[in-house]
């Protein structure tokens, strides 16, 4: 189980939660996880090849895990961020 | 009708929300996009009429009301004598080290923080490399508000003496610029304060706009042919190229070609980089390592951006070493006596780099942002040992350290003063 925070903007598509478990022991699997659980969400998300679309930034506790492939293990109790890719930058 | 409105750059969305900065479509960034009823002698002459400030040009900026709050209206230099160095005919220097808290970012910070007084906000804050973090701490002095700033605890102690003197609650976290402005980002989930380069980002961005807005009116209502422009995040350099479309759109100057260069440190390059390697995207620096903290931001939010506009405008982004821009501090103090920060530094090794390969037109108008003071960075430059005597308070030790005829060293350096 990891705890998936999510951006003011998208939480609409999650019931307005700000932080929900999703069941996912890797990258591959949480994106399924969030389509099964959150379709609306996960379709702002991913786009339909599976990848993080170009205005979301995923974490992975602290790492970006865009470039990182499906099979990326995501520990018990990890925090996965979502957040608007464009965000600061001084 | 508002005179303006949040459009995402994207998908062109306009933003319900007053106070975004992702697009609820497509988490694009969302910009400020405008109507303008103003234009050409009567918008001049309203901008004439207004203060010599930023805020003569508050019709092209994203406010309801203009605030007292005099920021801008920077001196814009004709720098002869490095020119010459350069073989450069026209080179001015628009010198942005006397703002009120000593760098460019009293622009942004100042139509944020008056955005976010309009918008009901009591708190301003921000992730920042040191010095918007001054600006920060210092607007929500003169403006009464509170000020909350996140750098990282590696940031230049004199950048952040003051900002504690000006009484803001200072963060500092462990890590890279990167890593603070990625938890600010959360942060700015959670707390209602106005992030000024989160939460009213979309404003905040369009103060470095008046950097070109004043450059034009100060050359007489013209675009020159050249700008070279520092490169952190790259939002200066983005709206710098959406300042002189707003410039000619309105038709406050002729339209002409402008041809847009940037300027990164060597130690934290990723789109100088990737315009060298004709890539059409930058790949992020993890561990930035550069004297040039204030542009040490290794996954720069517009630097694809940055790279089109280069590109599309006949320009170029140009990397310099820590050296190089060490030499360039010296460069330009000595020549145009502006004592500038390493960003400002790096813009000048830029220069001379893209004057040397002859990428900058010889005889056409050359602008650089000078952004920061060197007064920020004082242990960057070292006393220059050659150029100091040490004599005990009489008239003859002063005679024997410095006789008529001056001595070499020191007649070299008198005679360039001069
Ligand atoms: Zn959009």
């Amino acid at each position: 189980m990891a705890r998936l925070r999510i951006p003011t903007v998208l939480r609409p598509l999650a019931g307005g939660a700000a932080v929900v478990d999703v069941p996912a022991g890797s990258l591959g699997s949480l994106r399924e996880a969030i389509r099964g659980g959150y379709p609306a969400l996960a379709e702002r998300v991913y786009g339909s090849d599976g990848r993080v679309r170009e205005f979301v930034s995923v974490f992975v506790d602290g790492e970006d895990a865009r470039d990182l492939g499906d099979d990326r293990p995501i520990g018990e109790g990890s925090e996965v961020v979502l957040l608007p890719a464009i965000s600061g930058g001084a | 009708m508002p005179r303006f409105a949040l459009r995402c750059r994207a998908c062109h969305t306009v933003s319900a929300a007053p106070d975004a900065y992702a697009c609820a479509e497509c988490l694009g960034p969302l910009e400020v996009s405008y109507d303008h009823t103003l234009t050409g002698e009567a918008l001049r002459d309203a901008i004439r009429s207004g203060p010599t400030s930023l805020w003569r040009y508050a019709p092209l900026l994203p406010v309801a009301t203009v605030p007292d709050d005099p920021v801008g209206w920077t001196p814009l230099v004709r720098a002869d004598r490095l020119g010459r160095e350069l073989g450069l005919d026209e080179l001015w220097l628009k010198n942005d080290t006397v703002t009120p808290s000593f760098s460019f970012k009293d622009r942004v910070v100042a139509v944020a923080a008056q955005r976010a007084k309009e918008l009901g906000y009591d708190t301003i804050a921000c992730a920042s490399t040191g010095n918007l973090a001054g600006a920060v701490a210092a607007a929500a002095a003169r403006l009464g508000l509170r000020a909350v700033v996140f750098v990282p605890a590696t940031t230049e102690p004199a950048k952040l003496a003051a900002v504690t003197t000006y009484g803001a609650r200072l963060v500092l976290v462990d890590g890279t610029y990167d890593e603070v402005n990625r938890l600010v980002g959360q942060i700015a989930e959670e707390r209602r304060w106005a992030f000024v380069n989160f939460t009213l980002r979309p404003y905040y961005v369009e103060g470095s706009k008046t950097l070109l807005f004043e450059t034009a009116e100060q050359l007489g209502w013209r675009l020159p042919d050249a700008l070279v422009i520092p490169i952190a995040s790259g939002a200066m350099f983005v709206n710098n190229a959406k300042a002189a479309g707003e410039l000619v759109a309105t038709g406050l100057v002729a339209d002409r070609p402008l041809a847009f260069f940037g300027a990164q440190p060597a130690g934290c390059a990723p789109v100088a980089d990737a315009f060298a390697s004709g890539a059409p995207r930058y790949v992020p620096v993890k561990r930035p390592q550069t004297i040039a903290h204030a542009l040490a931001i290794g996954s720069p939010a517009d630097g694809n951006l940055v790279l089109e506009i280069a590109r599309r405008s006949g320009g170029a982004v140009e990397a310099a070493s820590d050296d190089e821009i060490r030499a360039s501090i010296a460069l330009v103090a000595r020549t145009a006596g502006i004592f500038v920060e390493p960003a400002g530094g790096t813009t000048v090794a830029a220069l001379v780099r893209l004057a040397e390969r002859g990428l900058l037109p010889r005889g056409g108008t050359v602008v650089a942002y000078l952004t920061g003071n060197g007064f920020k960075t004082p242990d960057v430059v070292p006393l220059d040992t050659d150029a100091v005597v040490r004599i005990p308070a009489r008239l003859d030790a002063f005679e024997d350290a410095l006789p008529e005829p001056p001595p070499t060293v020191a007649g070299r350096e008198l005679a360039e003063v001069r």
